[in-house]
């Protein structure tokens, strides 16, 4: 792992979910002994898909920490410690609705008010583009979105710099910025975003040079963000998912006058890498870019269920997870993870490409890391401990079915009866927040209704296809799920639990448990919260034989 | 003296089967596993079982036949009971120290 000290920013309704991929792959601990950097941007603060991975690092962040503390770990689940912080170009308010009000094109005097409207007149169609509500994002406009999230970051600068009513998301802007301007040339930031919606596609161009205008003008001049040296990376996600054509109706308000429109997607994406192949900043500022792109029709969002209108933002936009987002989790990992390949004079563009066959896509463990330093070996341990820690707690300990069982807890209360008793100080408060963790990684039930989880959502995006696992690993049916041997979620049986005459798997790996994978000094682990997880951690992985 | 050797082989054999029921019954998940409740019943009826396993076969099986030699059959006989009891002492004894050494494995659950 690198001894840069890592930054993730994640923008729009794509960059979280993105970041929700990437969250999951700490928790399965790809990035161990690091303390991650994580900003969330967007133009959208009840966006759903926000809201939910920002909940998700929350609740991943009181996982690790004890009285407020935690640590980074190795070679154990949630090994990596996860900084949020949160930023939002605040368009609430009068006079900054629209992009009409908000670059007050009808201030000045006569003469600069009329150059004003022409050169917006020139670049932003004036019944729509100029007049339409920014609080949902920039809805496809992206030559509109790169000046307004540009202007955004500056505006926070000479907020702070001034000192005036500032505000708590610039203040998190800032907190976060002194860390990166503080990392200098050991910096690496990863951006996650699309460039075929709004704001992600819009920001991705101009993130660097705003972040480095930023840092000068909130410092006066006399600090700055060498971009040649800090080591910028990001994902250029094409159209994966298609969602409701808007109708006119829809589109008869200001408001609302311009709806993304999914069907441009894809012409959206060829323009955009056009764009991306070609522009002389993007090139300079940017080290690594991972074209990621999902080459065969795209599902519409929400699958059958018809939405009466199309969602533009807020609340209500909590699209399911999909694949290509795990993907752009994993070209994060080789960012992070790598030695070399920062010290090209041009950004390289890189895509690998994964087997397809009879219509459906086949993953592998190494189609997501590779196979470098074990990549692939490291990948599978994790990825199948943590989704075997999750039926143990969701399906064996019952946690997805009843509020009434305890999950993690009814495990602690197994050992304790097997008289383990040196986890029985962790509370039910801490174990009812992992089960809460393991519910939204794999799964759960509300009353009779099952609820996918991150996992089984990727998983669903490839099906029929092979998703790493045995099917038997992902199945939904609640009796399957009681009786699932925890023992053999791999498709390769190397890596199966030992049974014998008179023990299934899961007695095999308690009995490991008891008897070997206490926690080793180089695992850094000082909580009983950190020991448990990777005395688990351990006994999985033992069992995996790996 | 073969009462007393057969009581606690007969003993040790019981201990066995107990530890070996007692592997075989699997953890179970959820708030209130009921398989160490399992493994005690189960160690505990054999406790019950020994000694009038022991008693009846010893009685009806091993004893030696009164018409041949009535002085060693009513010596035989005197001793049985004491033998039995010395049998289901052993029992509980052996159950308790192995339970105790192996206090983290399934047996552990007998005490």
């Amino acid at each position: 792992m690198s001894q840069d000290k890592l930054f993730v920013i994640a923008i729009g309704g794509t960059g979280m979910r993105c970041l929700e991929a990437f969250t999951h792959l700490c928790a399965i601990g790809m990035f161990d002994n690091q303390e991650i950097e994580v900003l969330t941007l967007d133009t959208d603060q009840s966006n759903g898909n926000k809201a939910k991975v920002e909940q998700l690092i929350s609740l991943y962040s009181r996982i690790k920490s004890t009285d407020g503390k935690s640590n980074a770990n190795a070679d154990t689940f949630f090994s990596a410690k996860l900084n949020l912080h949160r930023y939002w170009t605040n368009y609430e308010g009068t006079g900054r609705e629209n992009y009409r009000n908000i670059t007050k094109l009808n201030s000045g005097t006569p003469e600069q008010q009329e150059e004003n409207r022409l050169i917006s007149d020139l670049f932003l169609e004036k019944a729509s583009v100029q007049e339409f509500d920014l609080a949902h994002g920039y809805r496809a406009q992206t030559h509109l979105g790169s000046q307004l999230m540009y202007h955004g970051i500056v505006e926070a600068a000479r907020s702070l710099a001034d000192g005036n009513a500032v505000k708590v998301e610039e203040q998190d802007l800032e907190k976060y910025l002194g860390k990166l301007q503080a990392a200098g040339s050991d910096a690496r930031v990863f951006i996650f975003g699309s460039v075929f919606g709004g704001t992600g596609a819009s920001s991705i161009p101009v993130i660097p040079k705003a972040l480095q205008d930023f840092i000068k003008i909130r410092s006066g001049g006399k600090s700055t963000l060498d971009l040649s040296k800090v080591k910028f990376g990001a994902t250029l996600l094409t159209e994966y998912f298609s969602f409701k054509k808007p109708d006119m109706k829809q589109m008869s308000t200001k408001k609302d006058s311009v709806v993304a429109d999914s069907s441009f997607f894809p012409l959206n994406s060829q323009a955009a890498l056009q764009f991306y192949q070609n522009d002389p900043t993007v090139k300079a500022t940017y080290k690594r870019l991972y074209h990621i792109g999902w080459p065969i029709e795209s599902k519409p969002v929400g699958g059958d269920k018809k939405e009466e209108i199309t969602i533009t933002g807020g609340a209500n936009q909590k699209n399911p997870c999909h694949i290509t987002e795990m993907m752009c989790a994993c070209a994060a990992y080789d960012f992070f993870t790598r030695n070399d390949g920062f010290d090209l004079a041009s950004a390289e563009y890189v895509y690998k490409a994964i087997e397809f066959d009879k219509s459906a896509f086949n993953f592998d463990f190494q189609d997501f890391v590779g196979q470098e330093n074990n990549a692939g070996n490291t990948f599978a341990n994790r990825l199948g401990a943590f989704l075997s820690f999750a039926h143990i707690a969701l399906s064996i300990n019952k946690a997805a079915f009843n509020e009434n069982e305890k999950g993690v807890k009814g495990f602690i209360n197994r050992l304790a009866q097997m008289k383990v008793e040196e986890y029985n100080a962790i509370s039910e408060e801490d174990t009812v927040e992992m089960d809460n963790y393991l519910k939204q990684f794999a799964y759960t039930f509300d009353g009779q209704n099952f609820i996918p989880g991150w996992i089984y959502q990727v998983r669903s995006t490839v099906n029929p296809g092979k998703f790493m696992f045995d099917d038997k690993a992902f199945t939904f049916v609640k009796k399957e799920l009681e009786d699932i041997d925890v023992g053999s979620l791999f498709l390769d049986k190397n890596h199966h639990w030992e049974t014998s005459l008179l023990s299934n798997s899961y007695n095999t790996f308690v009995k490991k448990l008891i008897n070997e994978g206490k926690p080793r000094q180089e695992q850094k682990v000082i909580t009983t919260k950190e020991k448990f997880l990777a005395h688990i951690y351990n006994a999985i992985t033992l069992s995996q034989k790996f | 003296m073969t009462t007393y050797i057969f009581s606690v082989i007969f003993a040790a054999a019981m201990i066995l089967i107990a530890a070996l029921i007692s592997s075989a019954i699997q953890y179970e998940g959820g708030s209130n596993p009921t398989d160490p409740k399992k493994r005690k019943i189960w160690f505990w009826i054999l406790a019950i079982v020994n000694p009038i396993l022991n008693f009846v076969l010893g009685a009806f099986v091993l004893a030696p036949k009164a018409d041949d030699d009535q002085m060693i059959y009513d010596d035989y006989m005197a001793a049985l009971p004491i033998a039995t009891a010395v049998g289901f002492v052993l029992y509980i004894v052996l159950g308790f120290v192995l339970s105790k050494v192996f206090q983290k494995g399934k047996i552990g659950n007998w005490f």
